[in-house]
């Protein structure tokens, strides 16, 4: 598993600088410009490492460290303070009240990769040279790039909620938590989510309010969202319900009740095994089966990227159930038109493989194509010009 | 606390200590070598300031005064990518650039006792404005060429009375 590191900086520059020379080893990056929502994040993310900047506002170094060694759920986390601020009183001081090691800006990649590898173990024996550097960097997973677990967001302003969710949802998901709603706003904003599990009684703003904020990007994303309330909240729930948010998870919850729900979100099976009948999307050809992106301006476009980790999933599964081994996949620029599409595509790619399917991609336009080489998970894949093609190189 | 005579020995050896910073800096985050120029004046006209400001037993301030490119390419040197506008990055890489400039400059000058604390930077962006200074303080003001493009320092001292 990638190693976290939380750069704690005002300066964008410096937290892009980490960024950049760490990029090489896979380190996943969390930032915050100050000391208070450093140690916000700090709370959220459990990171691996704290890179923390002194001279700051709001809460400079010293501050900070006091706060991050005072919380007994913070303080194993090792904190190394990269900084200008490198009077030997003070770094004693610092040292003193846990600070694991320092490194004195300005500083260079190999000053940065040597401190922290003794924590991070990042590379063994030598340090990769600049070249090999350049080849890692170009291999390592970019920032922002598809990950390869479903995203999820917890919004709940109590630790207790925040732990237990991301235990009963296990490794399985990739989980972000936000304390408050102005927290998960930032999170909205940065990131894309798969699920979002959204309690109604926050302390800065409510859930119905934050909901009502980033609705449309939520639908852009084809985020699904999960209200958390007590079954006695009826007024919310039914505001909630009112605008658009369908499942809920009622509190105090079960490990089954997160499980049912986590299932249902992301590949579309019912616990309870009923409801409607699901809309075809696979269309048989002989013994083929053919998925068809639709264009840019379909307006079918937004329910068909919502059902490709849900309903397009499970109809991929009982293809192969049925002994159907040939799926051909006809893109569309519609695919690439918003990031939580390609991530459920790429997804949904792995998923064909794990039950050993063959797939074969139809890209026919220019434009399909450019988009493709924009994704470094898809600019590789192998694509025909038409379906007769793709169907022929089955044999 | 002792007195600092400003003499001009003494100002030239705080020129010293700027200049080693610059290099530290430079050569550390933009691999880059520079030299410096002789006394100049600002750049007209003036397109983006960064400074630190100084407090303790020496007050005062250290300042850059960049044109729009040279601003673009300090932080796109610091960055490792192009930056064509003056933006909010690039104001922020130029921050970002007094700021370890400062620092160095406070460990060479603080080896024996801290002389200042250093504030977190500031930056102004405009045409028409000059920096004015106090009459009793102390100036150290020179240009600086990378190579590739030419910058100011400004450097003003003065004594906690």
């Amino acid at each position: 598993m990638s190693k976290r590191v939380l750069t704690i900086d005002d300066s964008k520059t410096l937290r892009l600088i980490v960024g950049k020379y760490l990029k090489p080893f896979g380190v996943g990056i969390i930032e915050a410009d100050n000391g208070a929502v450093g140690i916000e994040k700090a709370k959220a993310e459990n990171p691996d490492l704290i890179l923390l900047d002194y001279n700051m506002p709001v809460m400079d170094g010293l501050q900070t460290l006091e706060g991050l060694k005072k919380d007994p759920a913070l303080r194993p986390i090792p904190v190394v303070m990269l900084t200008t601020e490198t009077v030997k009183e003070t770094v004693i001081k610092l040292i003193k009240l846990g600070l694991k090691d320092y490194i004195a800006k300005p500083f260079t990649r190999e000053a940065l990769v040597q401190k922290l590898n003794p924590i991070l173990g990042l590379y063994e024996g030598d340090m990769p040279s600049e070249v090999d550097l350049a080849a890692m960097a170009t291999q390592a997973q970019p920032q922002g790039s598809i990950p390869d677990k479903p995203a999820v967001l917890i919004v709940d302003d109590k630790d207790n909620v925040i732990k237990l969710l991301r235990e009963y949802l296990g490794e399985g998901y990739n989980v972000v938590a936000a304390a408050n709603g102005h927290t998960a706003l930032a999170r909205i904003q940065q990131g894309t989510f798969d699920s979002i599990f959204l309690d109604m009684d926050l302390p800065d703003i409510s859930g119905i309010e934050l909901y009502k904020k980033v609705k449309k990007q939520l639908e852009a994303m084809s985020a699904k969202v999960v209200g958390m309330s007590l079954r006695t909240q009826v007024t919310e729930i039914t505001q909630a319900k009112q605008l658009g948010i369908r499942e809920f998870l009622y509190k105090p919850f079960s490990k089954g009740d997160v499980e049912e729900l986590a299932a249902m979100l992301m590949y579309g099976k019912s616990a309870a095994g009923a409801g409607d009948a699901p809309r075809k999307f696979l269309v048989a050809d002989g013994n083929i089966r053919i998925l068809s992106f639709p264009d840019e301006k379909d307006p079918s476009l937004k329910a068909f990227a919502s059902a490709l980790s849900a309903e397009i999933r499970q109809e991929v599964s009982e293809m192969a159930d049925e002994g159907v081994t040939r799926l051909i996949v006809k893109l569309s620029p519609g695919l690439m038109s918003d990031f939580g599409s390609v991530k459920k595509f790429v997804s949904l790619l792995d998923h064909v493989q794990r039950l050993t399917l063959s797939v074969r991609l139809v890209a026919d336009t220019d434009k399909t194509k450019e988009q493709l080489r924009q994704y470094s998970e898809m600019a590789n894949l192998k694509t025909y010009d038409s379906v007769d093609l793709a169907a022929a190189s089955f044999g | 606390m002792q007195e600092i005579a400003w003499s001009p020995e003494v100002i030239d050896d705080m020129k010293v200590s700027l200049v080693k910073a610059l290099e530290q800096v430079f050569t550390t985050m933009f691999n880059s070598a520079i030299t410096v120029l002789p006394v100049v004046d600002l750049p007209d006209p003036k397109h983006l300031s960064a400074l630190v400001g100084f407090g303790g037993r020496l007050s005062g301030f250290l300042c850059l005064h960049f044109s729009g490119e040279a601003a673009c390419s300090i932080a796109s040197g610091l960055l490792g990518m192009p930056m064509n506008e003056l933006d909010d990055t690039v104001f922020d890489a130029a921050g970002e650039t007094v700021n370890m400039l400062a620092g160095c400059f406070k460990n060479q000058v603080s080896k024996t006792e801290e002389m200042f604390k250093i504030s977190v930077p500031s930056v102004i962006q405009g045409r028409e404005y000059n920096v004015h200074t106090r009459a009793n303080s102390h100036q150290v003001l020179f240009g600086v060429s990378t190579g590739s493009y030419e910058f100011v320092a400004q450097l003003v001292l003065e004594q906690k009375q």
